[in-house]
């Protein structure tokens, strides 16, 4: 079979000593920022842009996949133990997984969490093996009208799904594309929105923007809300689930994983719903439901595999519709065109050692996780220990070299400063950042696809509906924005006839 | 007690990036607009302004309704948009305990992250005319002493190797050319 033969390119890619290193170095990372308070996976990963640059692509992407994944483990290690969640998709965690930890019985849950993890992401890099290029050959057709209508359809779902205020996030969505703009234009060459410096012709640095807004940004966000972490004293006791345990969550396991494959494919899905979903699902079908809440191994195996599998589904719609989904996708995409690779159907085709070498490094991260974790626990706990002070001085030094290092040049250094001020305004506002980015790393294609559309169609919009493919995509849109306008109106009015008692 | 009808807290926002898209839409304007049939460089960028103004004007609509301090998740149940299956008591949590759930005013912590800023900017300065050690050592003194109250007696001994570690990676690691250094003699 094709797919096999070109997994098994992959492995001898993935293999290869330094990507082996690589996968290493990008899960053990990703495992600690997700122990550590303050600094998740996004900003860590935008940190070290200026030294991904630096590597041939597939390693690049080797390494901040295995950071993506590598925080999901970290961050169910303190919401059971702690009740703190590094990540807002570890929250789910800490509901039955702190209440686990206080019965004594943290190392189960830890256990578990680190199978189902196992489990589901090994599932999720199946599905997307098996899955992606299937995508990828029927996205090939796709012409200038359908790219308009299905980047549009992208920002918008990131915009709407995980995010609190749909308005918000689609002035940050416009926000981004508007940046994007600043440069020259790609069509006609004049000049556009540079405020009459010459540092903006070539539009504003990718990089330095989303260090700014992801790392100096949330930085700065933390120094006004100084948590002080104290450590308590937990004793982790024995990892191995028993025969029991496991018999009690295995098909919570195998739901997580579904479920979270699924929402994950959705751009904007991402783990916080995934998890959430997955919770509900598994309260509803369980038979004892009142255990859910005071230390359900369910609840803990079900949202721990769901986060991970809508992880590695993540990466089906950018790499073959090029679509990120969410802001480490949108890091990986911005990596990726800088690298001249543009994410999308033909990538598979063209860079399949690049495609195949991520995906079976992917099996090869989530094995070493589970090696890492099993028996590490306790070691990744004294993580906890590191002052956040001193981390967020060398992170933010880390990040004014790190920038100026990608040119030689300290007016990004002033960029990113902007976009950190910038950053940390729109969190004070309530206003996701990722949408920004996200929509700014796809705004030159939009606009394009766009203007080429107008061109092509002689000014005509019905451009966009004829087409039979666009057309079903934007059918496709609508019915979800129908369902979504019926699902508010019907949980209004459930709301108005008396609200349910919370269960 | 009284209660003031409006939320100031709560208009900011939008008031800020409705500025931000009026500016824009000046600018755009400005350039060449062309015609649906053959777009100018002026037309998209124009587009977009005048969404961030209408989605704006939109906001600020919302915050001059919204009651000053009526529940906060009340608010986030008419924001959550939830998958079929989801738990919603799961998912208010979830937001409750993600950063940044409502809109948030100023308060006496937010001189921190002032000061922080001010301190950078300065990095930025003297980095560019005194090169990589001394301000690298003065901006983590600051960050480790000022920003995160550590003793004297942590926050030398950190950023003296912090300083050594940086120059290290990129001094030496990846042969970054710093400006010239006002306490290391330079060879470049």
């Amino acid at each position: 079979m094709d797919t096999l033969n070109a997994m098994a390119s992959g492995f001898e890619v993935a293999l290869s000593w330094h990507n082996l290193m690589y996968c290493l170095i990008g899960v053990l990372v990703g495992n600690i920022v997700g122990v550590l308070p303050g600094l998740g996976p996004t900003a860590t990963i935008s940190l070290l842009l200026p030294f991904a640059f630096t590597l041939p692509p597939e390693s690049s992407i080797i390494m901040m996949a295995g950071i993506y994944y590598g925080a999901m483990y970290g961050g169910s290690i303190t919401s059971t133990l702690l009740d703190l969640p590094g990540e807002a998709a570890s929250v789910v965690t800490t509901f039955d997984g702190y209440q686990m930890t206080k019965q004594g019985r943290a190392g189960i849950a830890l256990g578990i969490a680190a199978i189902g993890s196992f489990v589901a992401g090994t599932l999720a890099v199946i599905g997307l093996s098996f899955l992606a290029p299937g995508l990828a050959g029927f996205a090939v057709k796709f012409g200038a009208p359908e790219y308009a209508v299905l980047t549009s359809l992208g920002i918008l779902l990131v915009a709407y799904l995980g995010t609190k205020s749909f308005l918000k996030s689609a002035v940050c969505a416009a926000f981004g594309l508007l940046l994007a703009t600043i440069g020259q234009d790609p069509i006609t060459g004049s000049i556009r929105l540079t405020f009459g410096s010459n540092h903006l012709l070539g539009g504003i640095d990718f990089a330095a923007m989303a260090m700014g807004v992801f790392g100096v940004g949330e930085i700065l966000y933390n120094l006004e809300h100084l948590s002080k972490g104290t450590l308590k004293q937990t004793k982790v006791g024995r990892v191995w689930p028993t025969v029991k345990d496991f018999a009690q969550a295995k098909w919570a396991i195998l739901r997580g994983s579904v479920i979270g494959f699924f929402v994950g494919i959705l751009p904007g899905g991402g783990s916080i719903i995934a998890t959430v979903a997955s919770y509900g699902v598994e309260k509803k079908v369980s038979k004892t439901p009142e255990r859910f809440g005071k230390g359900a191994i369910e609840g803990v195996a079900g949202p721990e595999s769901a986060n991970n599998a809508a992880a590695g589904a993540a990466f089906i719609p950018l790499l073959t519709l090029g679509i990120p989904s969410d802001a480490v996708m949108a890091l990986i995409f911005g990596t990726l065109l800088l690298n001249g690779i543009t994410p999308g159907p033909q990538l598979i085709g063209e860079h399949p050692d690049l495609f195949w070498g991520v995906v079976s490094s992917m099996y090869i991260g989530n094995a070493l996780l589970l090696l890492l974790n099993l028996p590490f626990v306790g070691l990744f706990i004294q993580l906890l220990r590191v002052r956040s002070s001193i981390l967020m001085a060398f992170a933010v030094v880390l990040t004014l070299i790190g920038v100026y290092s990608l040119g030689n040049d300290s007016f990004n250094m002033g960029v990113v400063l902007f976009f950190g001020v910038l950053g940390y305004l729109m969190r004070k506002a309530g206003f996701d950042p990722a949408p920004m980015v996200l929509a700014f790393v796809l705004g030159k294609i939009l606009e394009g696809t766009f203007r080429q559309s107008l061109i092509m169609s002689n000014g005509d919009f019905a451009i966009f509906a004829t087409r039979p493919l666009s057309g079903g995509l934007l059918g496709l849109t609508a019915l979800g924005v129908l369902y979504a306008v019926a699902s508010r109106v019907w949980k209004a009015r459930r709301r108005s006839g008396g609200r349910e008692p919370k269960g | 007690m009284n209660t003031p009808r409006i939320n100031a807290a709560a208009l900011w926002p939008g008031a800020v990036s409705l500025g931000i898209g009026v500016y824009f839409l000046v600018l755009s304007a400005r350039m060449t607009l062309g015609s649906w049939q053959n777009p100018g460089p002026g037309l998209w960028p124009t587009c977009l302004s005048v969404l961030i103004s209408l989605v704006s004007l939109a906001l600020l609509a919302l915050a001059l309704r919204k009651k000053p301090a009526s529940g906060t998740i009340h608010q986030l149940q008419e924001h959550i948009h939830p998958v079929p299956g989801t738990d919603d008591a799961a998912l208010e949590a979830a937001w409750e305990r993600t950063e940044g759930a409502e809109e948030e005013g100023f308060t006496r912590n937010s001189r921190y992250p002032l000061y922080a800023v001010l301190g950078l900017a300065a990095f930025i300065l003297l980095f560019e005319r005194f090169g990589l050690s001394l301000p690298c050592l003065a901006l983590l003194l600051f960050w480790t002493k000022l920003l995160g109250k550590e003793r004297w007696r942590v926050a030398v001994p950190v950023s003296v190797g912090l300083t050594a570690l940086i120059y290290i990676i990129f001094g030496w690691g990846l042969d970054v050319p710093f400006p010239d250094d006002i306490l290391l003699f330079n060879a470049r």
